[in-house]
Order: C-alpha cells, then sequence, then structure tokens
C-alpha cells in the first residue's frame, strides 16, 4: 500500500488527502447535530477522493525524468490546484458565497496565511475547523516540502547555509552510489514529520482545553499556533477563555516557528551546539526582546500623558502584551495578545502596526511553517554587515567562527541579499498592481505585506483602520492569493522552477 | 649510550650532532638516502635508511642492543608508531618521540607518565618550546636571550650591552659588593665572538653580550643595573600562522594583562584554522613581506614583533622591514644557527633558535644523573644546566670554595627547598640541592662527573 501510494505523483496524494481531511469537519457538524454541513463536507470529500482515485489510476507509474525538479513542480502546482479542491466543501456548505471568495479563504488557510473574508460569525464552527485544518495542512506540506523537496536542491534558507547555488542538488553523488530516491525521502520524511506534528498540536490542544478554553476553539488555536496560520474561529485567541497562561502556552509552542532545530527528530546533522545557541533563535529572541524594550520605555518618554494608569497590574500586562504579539507577529502567526489593547495605550504609539508590519517581514526560522524573509537570512546579513564593518578596519583580516560562519557571512549573505531584494521587488509590484485596481495606498501596502509575509492579521492591525478582506473586490482577492501563494513559495525556488536553465536537460 | 635517532630534519640532525660529539653511538634512520649519507659524512654517525617504523628496518639500525630511541620524524604517527615498535619488539627502555599536532599533546601531556596508552617516555614538541621560547623574549624585551630554570624561581638572561650601560669597565668582583642584595650573577661573556665564564677580577665593556643568571624577583632590578629600561608589551604583531604563531597568540590572550595581537599569514587555510582558533586576535591573511599589509597591522606603533614564519630569510627580511617602519622591537626565528652574527648588524633584537630549544629538551632526558634542565647556549659553545645533587656526588657537603670546579663553570644558583640562594663561597652544598651550572661545552663532560653520572643509577 506504501509502495503504491509512493508510485503515485505527489498531487495526486495531495488531493487525496484533502479528500480524507474533509472527514474532520463533516464529523464535527454531526456530532453539533448540523447534519446539512455535515452531508456537505461529507459528499465533497467522497467527491475529491473519487476523482482522486480515478486520476491515481490514469497516472499510475508516472516517473518523471527528473524526479526532484518534478517535486519542486509538484510543490508548485500544489498551491495552483489544492485550494481550488479545497473551496469545494466550502462553496458546497456555505451556498450564498461565490467560488472566488472560498477560493481565497482556502488559499489564505493553505499559505497559512489565515486572512479571512467573511466576519467570523457568519461561518459555522465546522467552517472555521474546516479553515483550521487547511492551515494546519499547510504548515504540514511546507515542513514536508522544506526537508524533502527544497532541502535537497539547496533551496528554502538551506541555500543560506550551504552557500552553494540555489536551486541545484549536490553534483557528482550520482557516481558514489544510488542516491536517496526522492519519493522515498519524501514518504521518510512524510512519516518522520508527521507524528510530531500532531503529537505537538494534541500537547498544545490539551493544554488550551486544561486551562480553560472550549474545545473546538481550544483546537483550532493549536493548529493555528503550529502552522503558523494564526486562524481563530468564532472566538478570538483574547476572548478564547485560557487568558494569559493559555497564551503563556502558545508563547512556548511558537518556538517551533522560531528555528528548526526545535523540533523533535528533525536534526539533518548531529550538532553539539546546545538549542539556546542557535542563531536563529538568539535573533529572535533579540529582536522580540529590544521591541518589547523599546515599546514598553516609549510610555516613559514619549507618552506620559497616556490614558492608562501607572498601576503595577497594567504595567506587567502591557509589557506581556507587547511580547507575545511581537513574538506572535515575528514567527507570522499574527495572534494579538488580549492585553495588546492595554500595552497599545499604554506605550502610546496608537497604529503600532508598522512594528509588527516589521516583524513579519523579517520573519521565522528556516525549515518551519513560518513565512517572511526568514531569521537565517537576516542573520546572514547581520553577520556579512558586521564582517564588512571588521574588514573597513582590517581590509585583509580572516572571519572567524569556523568554516560554517564564514560561508554563511560570504557565500551565503550574498544569496540572502538576492532573496532580501526579491522579497522587496515583490513587494513592489504586489503594491503597484494593488494600487492599479483601485485600492489606497496604504491599504496595499499593508494588505500585499500581510500576503507576502503570510501573516494575515497584519491586515488589521497594519493601518488605523482594519483593512477588511471581504470588502475587497475579485481581482484584488485573485493578486492578494497570487501573492500568499508567492510568498509561501519564496521567489527563489518559483525561480529555480520556472528559469529557462531549469528545462536545460 | 647506543642511540637511534628516526628522522633526520632539523632536529634530528641537531640532535645527532650533539649526541655524536658526547661519544655517543648514534644510528640515524632516514627515508632519504641522501640525508642519511650527508649525516654520516659530516657527523660520527652511523646511518640506515629506510621506513623508521619498519621493524626490521629498526632492527639493521641496531635495536635490540640500544638504550634509547628518539623519533623525530615529520609524521606524528609514524613518531608514535616507531616508539610503540621500539617498545614492543625490541624492548627499548628509553623512547622520546616528538609530537607536533596540539590535538596528541593535549592527551600526551595529560597522562605522560601512563605507560599502557603509548609507549612514549617523553613527547617533545619543538613547536610548543619555541612558543614559550618567544613569549620568554617577548616578557623580557630587553633580553637577546632567556630561559627560565628551577621551576620558574631563576631566570637566565642574555644582555647586549651599550656604551650607556652604567656598571662598564668594573671588576665583577667589585660588582659583587656593591649590590650585594642582588641575587645575580654573570655567568658569560660574549666578548668579540668569544665565549668565555668571567673571572672575579674581569670587566664589562660596552659591546659585551653577557649572560646573567638571577633570582626571578631580581631580575628587573638587574636590568635596570645593567642600563635596560623594562617596558610592557601591549600591541604584538606575529607574522606566521603556523603552530608557533598560534601557540603564542594562544598564550597571550590568555594571559590577564590585555595584549593585543595581530597574526599575518601567507596561507588562506591556515590563516583560518588560526581564526578559528583564536577569540580577540586578529588574523589578517597574506604576505607579511608587504607593507600594506603591515601597516595594516599598524607595525608601526606596535611595541614588538615576532616573526615566526618556516623561512629563515623571509624572518629576517620581515623584521628589518619592521624594524624600518617603525616598530620598537624585532624578534625572528631563526633555524640556522650560523646566521646568528647577522643579528646584530641588521638590528634584529632578539632571535629563536628552535633547534637550540629543541635540542636543549631533548637533552635534558639524555644526560645522565639527576639533570632537570639544559640549556644550549649560542651554538652550542657552552650550557646552562640544573641538577640535583646527589649524595654520592663529590660535591654534596663541601663548601663552593673548596669544589674545584673545571676553568669554563661557574655556578649559577642554589637552590635550598624552595629557595634559590645566590652561590657565594661559604655556602654549602648539601645532598637534594638543586644547582644551576654555566659550563663551556669542553668542560660539560667534567661537570657530568661532578654531578656523579655512573651507569648505576639506572
Amino acid at each position: 500500500m506504501r509502495a503504491r501510494l509512493a508510485e503515485l505523483p505527489l498531487l495526486v496524494v495531495l488531493l487525496g488527502l484533502t479528500g480524507l481531511l474533509t472527514l474532520i469537519p463533516a464529523l464535527h457538524a454531526l456530532s453539533v447535530d448540523n447534519h446539512e454541513l455535515a452531508r456537505a463536507f461529507f459528499y465533497s470529500g467522497l467527491l475529491l477522493l473519487i476523482v482522486t482515485v480515478m486520476i491515481g489510476i490514469a497516472t499510475a507509474g508516472y516517473s518523471p525524468r527528473d524526479a526532484a525538479r518534478s517535486l519542486l513542480a509538484a510543490f508548485v502546482g500544489a498551491y495552483a490546484v489544492l485550494p481550488v479542491a479545497m473551496a469545494l466543501p466550502m462553496l458546497e456548505a456555505m451556498p450564498d458565497t461565490s467560488f472566488l471568495n472560498a477560493w481565497f479563504e482556502m488559499i489564505s488557510s493553505f499559505t497559512t496565511t489565515g486572512a479571512s473574508g467573511y466576519p467570523a460569525d457568519r461561518l459555522a464552527p465546522s467552517v472555521h475547523l474546516w479553515r483550521a485544518l487547511v492551515g494546519w495542512f499547510g504548515g504540514f506540506f511546507t515542513l514536508l516540502a522544506a526537508y524533502a523537496i527544497l532541502a535537497p536542491l539547496n533551496l528554502g534558507g538551506f541555500e543560506v547555509a550551504s552557500g552553494r547555488v540555489a536551486g541545484r542538488g549536490v553534483g557528482g553523488t550520482a557516481q558514489v552510489a544510488r542516491s536517496d530516491e526522492t519519493s522515498d525521502r519524501l514518504t521518510r520524511f512524510a512519516l518522520r514529520i508527521l507524528p510530531v506534528y500532531a503529537a505537538l498540536t494534541l500537547i498544545l490542544w490539551v493544554g488550551l482545553l486544561t486551562l480553560g478554553e472550549s474545545g473546538i476553539s481550544a483546537v483550532i488555536h493549536a493548529m493555528g499556533t503550529l502552522s503558523t496560520s494564526g486562524i481563530s474561529g468564532q472566538t478570538s485567541l483574547g476572548a478564547g477563555g485560557a487568558g494569559i497562561p493559555g497564551e503563556m502556552l502558545i508563547l512556548a509552542f511558537l518556538v517551533f516557528g522560531i528555528t528548526h532545530r526545535a523540533f523533535p527528530g528533525l536534526a539533518r546533522s548531529r550538532t553539539r551546539a546546545p538549542l539556546l545557541a542557535d542563531p536563529e533563535l538568539r535573533l529572535a529572541a533579540l529582536v522580540v526582546l529590544a521591541v518589547t524594550g523599546l515599546l514598553f520605555l516609549r510610555h516613559f518618554f514619549l507618552a506620559a500623558s497616556a490614558p492608562v494608569d501607572g498601576q503595577t497590574g497594567t504595567v506587567l500586562a502591557s509589557l506581556w502584551g507587547i511580547l507575545f504579539t511581537a513574538t506572535s507577529f515575528l514567527t507570522t502567526t499574527g495572534y494579538v495578545s488580549s492585553d495588546w489593547l492595554t500595552a497599545e495605550q499604554w506605550s502610546g504609539i496608537g497604529t503600532s502596526g508598522m512594528v509588527l508590519m516589521g516583524l513579519a517581514i523579517l520573519g521565522g526560522g528556516t525549515a518551519t511553517t513560518a513565512g517572511g524573509v526568514k531569521l537565517l537570512r537576516v542573520y546572514a546579513l547581520l553577520r556579512h554587515g558586521e564582517r564588512e564593518l571588521d574588514r573597513i578596519i582590517h581590509p585583509s583580516s580572516v572571519g572567524k567562527g569556523g568554516p560554517g560562519i564564514r560561508r554563511i557571512t560570504g557565500e551565503g549573505a550574498q544569496i540572502a541579499w538576492v532573496f532580501f531584494m526579491m522579497f522587496g521587488i515583490s513587494i513592489a509590484v504586489v503594491v503597484s498592481i494593488l494600487t492599479l485596481l483601485g485600492v489606497d495606498f496604504e491599504s496595499a501596502l499593508v494588505l500585499s505585506l500581510a500576503s507576502l509575509t503570510t501573516t494575515g492579521p497584519v491586515a488589521e492591525l497594519g493601518a488605523v483602520e482594519p483593512i477588511l478582506h471581504g470588502g475587497l473586490g475579485d481581482p484584488v482577492k485573485v493578486t492578494l492569493g497570487l501573492a500568499m501563494a508567492v510568498g509561501r513559495l519564496e521567489t527563489l525556488a518559483l525561480l529555480a522552477l520556472l528559469l529557462p536553465g531549469g528545462r536545460r536537460r | 649510550m647506543k642511540v637511534i635517532i628516526c628522522g633526520a630534519g632539523q632536529v634530528g640532525w641537531q640532535i645527532a650532532r650533539h649526541l655524536a660529539g658526547e661519544k655517543n653511538d648514534v644510528t640515524l634512520v632516514d627515508m632519504n638516502a641522501d640525508l642519511v649519507r650527508r649525516a654520516t659524512d659530516t657527523l660520527d654517525v652511523q646511518g640506515v635508511v629506510g621506513f623508521a617504523s619498519h621493524p626490521d628496518v629498526l632492527e639493521k639500525a641496531g635495536a635490540r642492543d640500544a638504550d634509547m630511541l628518539i623519533a623525530a620524524t615529520h609524521s606524528d604517527e609514524v613518531n608514535m608508531v616507531t616508539c610503540q615498535v621500539a617498545q614492543s619488539v625490541f624492548n627499548i627502555t628509553r623512547k622520546i618521540a616528538r609530537i607536533r599536532a596540539q590535538n596528541y599533546l593535549d592527551a600526551l601531556y595529560g597522562d605522560l607518565m601512563n605507560q599502557d596508552r603509548l609507549a612514549i617516555d617523553v613527547v617533545i614538541s619543538p613547536e610548543r618550546e619555541v612558543a614559550e621560547a618567544a613569549l620568554q623574549r617577548l616578557a623580557a624585551p630587553a633580553t637577546f636571550d632567556t630561559e627560565s630554570f628551577m621551576g620558574g624561581r631563576a631566570q637566565l638572561l642574555g644582555l647586549q650591552l651599550d656604551e650607556d650601560c652604567p656598571v662598564l669597565n668594573t671588576p665583577l668582583r667589585q660588582l659583587n659588593e656593591l649590590f650585594s642584595t642582588l641575587r645575580a650573577i654573570v655567568v658569560g661573556v660574549r666578548r668579540e665572538d668569544r665565549l668565555f665564564a668571567p673571572d672575579p677580577g674581569d670587566q664589562l665593556l660596552a659591546d659585551d653580550q653577557i649572560y646573567v643568571f638571577t633570582h626571578i624577583e631580581d631580575v628587573n632590578r638587574a636590568l635596570e643595573i645593567f642600563g635596560k629600561k623594562t617596558k610592557k608589551q601591549e600591541r604584538v604583531v606575529i607574522v606566521g600562522g603556523g603552530n608557533v604563531g598560534l601557540a603564542v597568540a594562544r598564550a597571550l590572550e590568555a594571559r590577564t594583562d590585555r595584549v593585543r595581537a595581530k597574526i599575518i599569514e601567507k596561507d588562506r587555510a591556515t590563516a583560518e584554522q588560526a581564526a578559528d582558533a583564536l577569540q580577540r586576535t586578529i588574523v589578517l591573511n597574506g604576505d607579511g613581506m608587504d607593507i600594506d599589509l603591515l601597516m595594516e597591522a599598524s607595525i608601526d606603533r606596535a611595541d614588538a614583533v615576532l616573526v615566526v614564519t618556516d623561512d629563515d630569510k623571509t624572518n629576517l627580511l620581515v623584521a628589518v622591514r619592521a624594524k624600518q617602519a617603525g616598530c620598537q622591537m624585532t624578534i625572528a626565528l631563526v633555524n640556522d644557527p650560523t646566521l646568528a652574527p647577522l643579528m646584530a648588524p641588521l638590528d634584529i633584537d632578539a632571535y629563536i633558535n628552535p633547534r637550540a630549544t629543541t635540542v636543549s629538551s631533548i637533552l635534558r632526558h639524555i644526560r645522565h644523573g639527576r639533570v632537570r634542565a639544559v640549556y644550549s647556549i649560542g651554538d652550542a659553545e657552552a650550557e646552562m644546566i640544573e641538577a640535583q645533587v646527589l649524595s654520592t656526588s663529590p660535591l654534596s657537603g663541601r663548601l663552593v670554595r673548596d669544589i674545584a670546579f673545571p676553568e669554563g663553570v661557574l655556578v649559577g644558583a642554589v637552590l635550598k627547598g624552595d629557595k634559590v640562594q645566590k652561590p657565594t663561597g661559604d655556602l654549602r652544598i648539601d645532598p637534594g640541592d638543586v644547582i644551576a651550572l654555566f659550563a663551556m661545552a669542553k668542560d660539560v663532560p667534567e661537570v657530568e662527573r661532578l654531578l656523579q653520572v655512573s651507569i648505576d643509577f639506572f
């Protein structure tokens, strides 16, 4: 069975998995006696499975010439095909919505962006569960792709550490031995990642339940945290009932969006260095603490006349609010602490969206579910800058820290810089398309950053007035959906597939 | 004594020369037939061509009845295996191996005595010794040669006397009375290329090079008396980032007073290795002869430059160049002892001869009796010998003035318990004391006899 599945193209397997996933909201709808909704999910799931089996039969024995590249194509293709398939249950469940809205909802979830075009109370809990589940599945797919598809091709952040040309595997191994079959690798990693990913979600779910959050909301928040999609159900995180202890628990689980080394059982090499010495984790801690400290101290210098009194409780609450929200946006999750409002008033920043947008651009760790530029690239650029300063004083000095660090500060920083530029260009392109479509500049900027960094909630906090995705025109939604896919895929991966060199052979 | 020396490189050659000069039966083993032939032609040694660790080669070299084996090939691994073979197959009692790699050294120095691990009795490491010598030179910038004795309680200083030295043209006896509390003694004088042990009536002249043996606490005072200023070294430039340069930089980093060191290394890979091994030290990659690079290392403001590349000529030229650029003090590593007379005309303040340092440390293990340290002075012209006085020795129980030392021998200091004492005529030498003797090369056998050098010690 496993061998048979491994022979099928990745896209077909993913389609089948999507079909299977619909059973979960179907069961949930059944348990809350919403039979109509349960039927909608069940039938569309059945339909997807039947289609999958048919395509599966038609494509059995498919053997691509270049397995790694075909997987990359499947990785990109997944973002084109799956949201359409996932929109099917949405359409069935909500007959009054348009296909485009359903598609936008699904691509936003699947890319772990988590922006929603509907008011939260318009969707039934089962539909919210479906959104969270799609986001969770998207997170899993991102992790799987990072390890099994992008890492061998030297993409997705691994190019920074290796310092080799992105989009190419290691040359010259073919003569040593039969290299690891790519589909074997995919299955192997899938079986290694899924149990850990699911178990972590389960632990967080149970933890949130214990701390007093209601069942469906707890599981949605658990999934939203692990996949960094930041999807909330009808109740937002602040109103979830778990309070600050719940937020602390979520903060602890956000570490999986900061460094892939926190993820148990997936280490690519046996490094002796402790987790706390991980550069991504350190950089994240530095950034979050700096932001927290600055916003917190701002109160004392600039906002002495803020409308909040200086009681200890308020001070601590606003400190926590800043810390949690900053971490959440750094990992591109986008959950907002219940104390964020207190904090906002305390520090007197008014619209704090710019800070959060900046954090979202930095992004989480490589090979995690987070989006953005990724901490490792920022780290490489920082180290490179530091090194260049050294070189101003001593032009012929030799960099310290071992071959790994030297590679990161040299070739790694160069590739990171290329990525950074691409990211900047994609922001510019999306913003200009949006302004052409009639969106005003500020909204266009906020929306494109929210999409490209896959941090949906930025749209609500970024501008003075929250921008609602529901009120946007259809072309704008299509543009944003595509931008989310680009942000999720990382431009380098897209280019590696599309550039003529990829089709050389 | 029958000695087998494996490896006819610089170290092996020098040891062979030294041991052969002392009437030992020396056999030199090397892969290179030319080297072996040259050795047998110039030195009083026998030669065997072959791979040092092969038992048949060792047997040919007479390992069956050898007393000692010194493995000094350039490969650490060959040296270790050679010692192991010497132990297991031929049962040679004393085995000395030259080990370069820091990792081996750390492991070996840890449990040197543990014979179960590796059959090596003594590990010598030229790089480490040279680094130590370099550090001593840096510590005493006014000297051209220094070595510490008696577990660091006493110091031998080599001083170049200038015109403005306040104690010129005064008999040594008078100096002794003048500075009666100074625990220092002039043990050797080199005047016009001739080294001799001074008599009490001798005077010091300008341009003399003198060797002073002094209590460690009196080093600064002694330097002052001979007209030398002591200045702290704060900025040091090291040219050559190999084993020696790296070891010196490491030691400088470990010191509590913040010495700012910079290393210049030509080879990119070596430079990167050095950069990874060091914390604060800045490593520059490039040619040490390049004046731009030297200026980048701010050579003009450096207190000292230490040139320790593997090429003598580069070392001399870089030292000259650094001096010209404004560096206060230059120290060069010089392998060829015949280059030593060039130091004065080139205005190089001090030089380190790796052979001398290595040979000194090997001699310490070869010498009979309770010899604890031997330092070879000049081009093996004289030795500073530190030894424990045995009860069977003719020295023990007698006053210093009653002992019939040969003409070229002087007592530097006597260590009683843990107190270093200045030798006076009525000082009694007791069994168990440690005595430091300056001895001209021709008088070394006599000194050995005085120290009760007998076969029965083994």
